[in-house]
């Protein structure tokens, strides 16, 4: 779905990835992991044909990235954003709608069918009873899950999610992963996810980027790439692999202080 | 969500009652009776030259000038992401005013000063565009501090103009400042430009729509960001540039319609666009009527009629939302 060979990126003279080569397939989950400021958005907004790359070739489906035209591309991915600016007034359920921009043409309205849509969007992340509510009213988490209700009504194949359980409760946490997993698995999407959740995320998760700044990067399926050692490294403090009541989870193995 | 055929019925209810009004209310009232007979061409001479050589065109140049203003009001605060915004906050109107001062300083008049205005606001457009764009990099903090600046430096110049000038032509000039219909007497390259620059702000509506919600949320969405933004700095500046042609720089209706339009029936700008069009039009034939019979024979500026009457209105409406 998404092949990427030989990507370079780099932002402000500092480079995110050399060289980066990876394979996201259908219904695979890749977590994209790394200290602070390392670029993963910067990698995710290249990979979502945001901004160019340095060197090297995103392909997306049959055709190269750069070639597709805008519209069809916003059918094809999605990407759920760091952050939401809001700076007019506008209702839950309108900006919920604005998912389906890319399905409709220059002239057309939003349908009773669109509009079902984005309330079952909306239903599935738990605000369907705000949905005449103003966006400025709603709480942090509350409009990361408005955000993600959009993303559902784009309904792309392949998803890039930058830091999807920010400002989530942790059972909100846990469903919005649970609903990502299922999607991939029962629709064969695909997700791309930065996230700093090395116990909720990277259950969920089968595959694996790591961007240890300067280029240097490590990608594969997450039993080979996300390990002790390459985990310790990465972040710059020891960790240590743990069994959970829910699966494998990562803990520090000292406390720092 | 809310219905958008009883709104714009409504609005266009407004704009008919306000020029039938323009049309009614003068230093010479007409009565219906008169207005009809002049309308079909009978009646007497002063009513028939009353009302077509004087008070229509008049009318539909103040109804022309106050949508144009709306709609770039409007197509500013969604290019600059800013609802402080106004057509005249990046420099448009500045270029224009300094050119027809400039004009007025060495005695033109009439067509000569309408090119003049033109000119300059169009050679401000060029300027913000250019040095805006710099290296390359376009955005659309670069643009609005370079408006601001290029702004604030025709405001310098516009003073220079003001104190240099001998007491004679002062008074015009600070009508046209102040925004001044008294010589609008050619409504239709404006009104085409509204029509026009309504037709192309719809055909972009829902992409306005995405792009007010940021500019990374409006590509991933599929808008191609850049040509948008191109777009609507050119349309908004011409028309803002012809708004400013026909009658000096009127001011608030560009500000405050689309934000009236906003409280009343939210942010679609499918709906926002038509409605500010139509109801920027009908809040400045009204105030140009105010601005000619509240001391007739003694004409007002029209900008200061807007800003009486438009501030209490909106406050009054901003608090109710905020009541609620």
């Amino acid at each position: 779905m998404l092949r990427v060979e030989r990507l370079t990126v780099t932002i402000a003279g500092k480079c995110v990835c050399r060289d980066l080569s990876l394979q996201v397939r259908a219904g695979q989950r890749w977590a994209v992991l790394g200290p602070n400021g390392v670029g993963k958005t910067t990698l995710l907004h290249t990979l979502a044909g945001l901004r160019a790359a340095a060197a090297g070739a995103i392909q997306l489906g049959e055709q190269a990235l750069e070639h597709w035209p805008p519209r069809l591309l916003a059918r094809w991915r999605g990407l759920l954003l760091q952050h939401y600016e809001d700076p007019f007034s506008s209702t839950v359920l309108d900006t919920a709608l604005i998912g389906r921009h890319p399905y409709l043409g220059r002239w057309e309205w939003e349908s009773s069918a669109d509009a079902a849509c984005a309330r079952a969007a909306l239903a599935t992340v738990d605000i369907g009873e705000l949905a005449q509510r103003t966006v400025s009213t709603l709480s942090g988490g509350e409009r990361r899950r408005l955000a993600i209700a959009a993303l559902l009504v784009q309904d792309p194949r392949l998803m890039l999610l930058d830091e999807p359980t920010n400002h989530l409760d942790l059972r909100h946490q846990l469903q919005t992963l649970a609903l990502f997993t299922e999607l991939a698995q029962r629709q064969g999407k695909a997700l791309v996810m930065v996230t700093h959740d090395l116990i909720n995320a990277l259950q969920q998760c089968d595959h694996a980027l790591l961007l240890f700044g300067e280029g240097e990067t490590l990608a594969g399926p997450s039993e080979l790439v996300v390990t002790e050692e390459n985990l310790s490294r990465l972040y710059g403090c020891a960790l240590r692999r743990a069994r959970g009541p829910s699966g494998e989870v990562w803990l520090p193995a000292a406390r720092q202080v | 969500m809310i219905r958008p055929l009883p709104l714009l019925a409504a609005h266009l209810l407004l704009a008919l009652v306000s020029l039938a009004a323009a049309l009614v209310y003068g230093s010479v009232p007409l009565d219906a009776a008169a207005l009809g007979r002049a309308l079909i061409g009978s009646g007497d001479d002063l009513a028939h030259t009353l009302l077509w050589d004087v008070r229509l065109p008049r009318a539909l140049s103040a109804f022309a000038v106050g949508g144009a203003l709306a709609i770039a009001g409007a197509l500013m605060q969604a290019l600059l992401r800013n609802p402080l915004a106004d057509p005249y906050i990046l420099g448009v109107s500045g270029g224009g005013a300094a050119a027809a001062l400039l004009a007025l300083l060495v005695g033109l008049s009439g067509l000569w000063l309408t090119g003049a205005a033109f000119a300059g606001s169009l050679l401000s457009m060029l300027l913000v565009f250019a040095l805006a764009r710099g290296a390359g990099s376009w955005t659309t903090t670069r643009l609005l501090l370079t408006g601001v600046v290029v702004a604030a430096g025709w405001g310098a110049l516009i003073s220079l103009i003001l104190a240099l000038s001998p007491d004679s032509t002062l008074r015009g000039m600070l009508f046209w400042l102040m925004g001044d219909f008294a010589y609008a007497q050619h409504p239709l390259p404006a009104l085409l430009a509204v029509t026009l620059g309504l037709a192309i702000g719809m055909a972009l509506a829902r992409d306005l729509n995405v792009l007010a919600r940021g500019e990374l949320q409006a590509s991933a969405l599929g808008v191609a960001v850049a040509p948008l933004h191109g777009g609507l700095y050119v349309l908004a500046s011409l028309l803002t540039a012809v708004a400013v042609t026909t009658a000096g720089s009127v001011g608030f209706v560009g500000l405050i319609v689309p934000h009236l339009i906003r409280l009343v029936a939210g942010g679609d700008h499918r709906l926002l666009l038509p409605a500010a069009a139509l109801l920027g039009g009908s809040l400045l034939t009204l105030a140009d009527t105010l601005a000619r019979t509240v001391l007739a024979p003694q004409q007002l500026p029209v900008g200061v009629i807007t800003a009486l009457v438009g501030v209490p209105v909106f406050l009054y409406l901003l608090n109710r939302r905020g009541a609620r």
